[in-house]
């Protein structure tokens, strides 16, 4: 049950007890107040009957008209009270009925006794004609009035008994309701207090133990009240306290295991960094010290096709041919391997370039190459980036090489062109050449890809991969432009601010 | 440069065979009246420019041609003693080595070597630069008489 019903039914109960009581004491007082007034009755006629005794023996006296009226008028009033008198016992009924029955024969005997004597005279009773009769007569009434007078002096001791009964009643009653009403109240706050105290200090337990930072503890009451309702709340929120640990563990956990996670890759990576250079050191170091053995092996093939060339037979002749040709395209292959290697191993910091300058001098480099083959070419105004002078010079030389070696039967139109993309200048080199195929446009970047047969076009296939190489040590990317079919058209992008670039510390040739 | 119609001596130190024979062919080539001496260290140059142990009779060079990675002896230590040796310093040294390190190159000159050449990979190359080494030194520049 809700401790507000309780508390509801309690203050209805006092009421309702507070009213029986006050009801009970009404009725009391009331039954009280109507015995006070039979009392006052019985008094009035015990006075009365004196009146009429007194009045009786003044007959005797003076025997009055006078007196014969009062008389009558006060039996006549004796009679009314009689008539008025609501008897309560069995016994005061009787007493009535009797006290009726000798006030009727009084009013027999008084008629008699005026009969016997002479009303209009002025003597008295005792001094009438029939003196003995008259005498008895008064007796006789005085008499019955005594016995009424005994009797009403009953019906007062009655009366009265039953007012001290009832007034001892009364206060009986009011004790005991009081009492009663008391030890109700009592109970009741006993009971609501038992049913408070002790879920209280489950809760007041409960709380403490959460408090401490046992989240696995509940209160767990069965009881429907409003501290049942706080506890199963109390619960609530430490089951969801609980859930909201449990979740912010994992996130813990979580947010370890990425760390972790995190952790391994920066190490991976720098492992890869690593390894990485590692490879390029190598690659580098192979490349510069196969460079030796195969200098004397190129030599001395070559010594020996100058000193025997045509001395020998055809056959000998041939396969000097095939070892020099052979010997030649190593060298170059480990030159460019060696070119390759040093972007990444002899990168010098990026600095604030005019690339208008670059491109000059990868013209300039290419003067005679250039010249031979007729080209046109244009050039945009170039802006100024954060690049590696000599790199930059290298990316724009192999791609322009590249737009005059792959030529087509008209001499070559060379653009080299610069767009602003916003945070990053978009180069373009394009030719009128005889163009790629979109299929290669990722294979031409690898190292030692060719597309085409040595007899149609020498080279490596290097310069695409230093390219790339380059663009990306500088924060950039360079793919080619499939959409343009006239030719071929390479893009490159770099940063305009050139802080992407990874940095290695440069090293040198170990010497040889 | 004056020698008195006696051959020119050069003195090559060089640890590879196959450049001593390709030096050999380049210097045959060029026809010039030259005498060709090879020691294949920089403990042998040291003592062959010193007199010391087997070359006490060893003539004073015209040109070294000198490889910088030696055994024994650093190519780099013997271009020091020479230049470091007033009754050497004279003599033109040349580094003929295939290391191409700007560290390499600048120390040389700091330690005044008085050329440095990369040895080419191409034998024809080779053949002209030894050859124009040879010409430029012995027969172009004037050198001071030490005999």
């Amino acid at each position: 049950m809700r401790i507000r019903t309780k508390l509801h039914l309690s203050t209805a109960a006092a009421i309702v007890g507070a009213l029986a009581v006050g009801i009970i004491l009404f009725r009391a007082v009331q039954r009280l107040d109507t015995e006070l007034g039979s009392i006052e009755t019985v008094d009035r006629a015990v006075g009365t009957l004196f009146d009429l005794n007194i009045l009786t023996h003044e007959l005797m006296t003076a025997h009055t008209q006078r007196v014969a009226r009062q008389w009558e008028a006060s039996h006549r009033q004796v009679g009314r009270i009689l008539t008025d008198y609501q008897p309560v016992t069995v016994t005061e009924r009787r007493l009535i009925q009797r006290m009726m029955e000798h006030h009727y024969r009084a009013a027999l005997l008084f008629e008699r006794l005026l009969e016997v004597s002479d009303t209009s005279s002025p003597k008295p009773v005792s001094v009438a004609s029939n003196n003995g009769l008259t005498q008895r007569l008064v007796s006789q009434i005085t008499i019955v009035l005594r016995t009424m007078t005994s009797e009403s002096e009953q019906l007062y001791a009655a009366t009265y008994r039953r007012i001290t009964r009832l007034q001892k009643q009364a206060v009986g009653m009011a004790v005991v309701c009081s009492v009663g009403m008391a030890l109700v109240v009592t109970c009741l706050a006993a009971l609501i207090g038992i049913g408070l105290v002790k879920p209280l200090s489950q809760l007041r337990e409960g709380i403490q133990i959460v408090g401490n930072g046992n989240l696995e503890h509940t209160v767990g009451t069965e009881k429907q009240d409003e501290i049942g309702d706080l506890s199963r709340t109390f619960d609530i929120m430490t089951e969801r306290l609980r859930h909201t640990m449990a979740s912010r563990d994992e996130l813990a956990a979580e947010i370890q295991e990425r760390k972790k996670a995190q952790k391994e890759l920066q190490s991976t990576l720098q492992d890869l960094k690593r390894s990485n250079a590692e490879l390029e050191q190598f690659a580098y170091v192979a490349s510069h010290d196969l460079q030796e053995p195969l200098r004397m092996v190129n030599s001395y093939v070559q010594l020996l096709a100058r000193r025997y060339e045509g001395k020998l037979d055809e056959d000998a002749d041939k396969y000097i041919g095939f070892a020099v040709d052979g010997a030649t395209r190593m060298q170059a292959l480990i030159n460019d391997l060696l070119t390759y290697s040093r972007v990444g191993t002899r990168a010098k910091p990026l600095k604030l370039v005019d690339c208008n300058s670059i491109v000059d001098q990868a013209l300039k480099n290419l003067e005679l190459t250039i010249r031979e083959a007729g080209a046109d070419i244009t050039c945009d105004s170039m802006p100024a980036v954060h690049a590696d002078s000599g790199q930059l010079v290298q990316v724009f030389q192999n791609l322009v090489a590249n737009a005059v070696k792959f030529r087509g039967d008209t001499p070559p139109r060379i653009h080299i062109g610069v767009e602003d993309d916003g945070d990053t200048w978009r180069f373009s080199v394009q030719d009128n050449g005889i163009g790629i195929e979109p299929k290669y446009a990722n294979r031409i970047f690898a190292i030692f890809q060719r597309l085409h047969s040595r007899t149609e076009f020498s080279g490596t296939g290097i310069g695409l991969a230093v390219c790339k190489k380059i663009v990306e040590r500088h924060g950039g990317t360079i793919w080619l432009d499939t959409t343009y079919s006239d030719g071929t058209r390479f893009y490159f992008t770099l940063p305009k601010e050139g802080q992407d670039a990874y940095e290695r510390t440069p090293h040198t040739d170990s010497p040889g | 440069m004056r020698t008195n119609g006696r051959p020119i001596r050069i003195l090559l130190v060089e640890d590879n065979p196959g450049d001593i024979e390709l030096t050999k062919v380049a210097l045959e080539e060029n026809k010039l009246n030259n005498n060709l001496h090879v020691v294949m260290d920089g403990e042998e140059a040291s003592d062959y420019l010193y007199r010391r142990g087997n070359y006490t009779d060893a003539p004073r060079p015209d040109l070294i041609l000198l490889d910088l990675n030696l055994p024994r002896k650093d190519g780099r230590q013997v271009l020091e003693e020479i230049k470091s040796d007033p009754d050497l310093s004279d003599i033109p040294v040349v580094i003929l080595t295939t290391s191409a390190a700007d560290e390499d190159i600048l120390r040389a000159y700091q330690l005044h070597v008085n050329c440095y050449v990369r040895k080419p990979l191409d034998l024809d190359q080779f053949v002209k630069v030894v050859q124009s080494i040879e010409s430029f030194w012995l027969s172009i520049v004037e050198l001071p008489d030490r005999e």
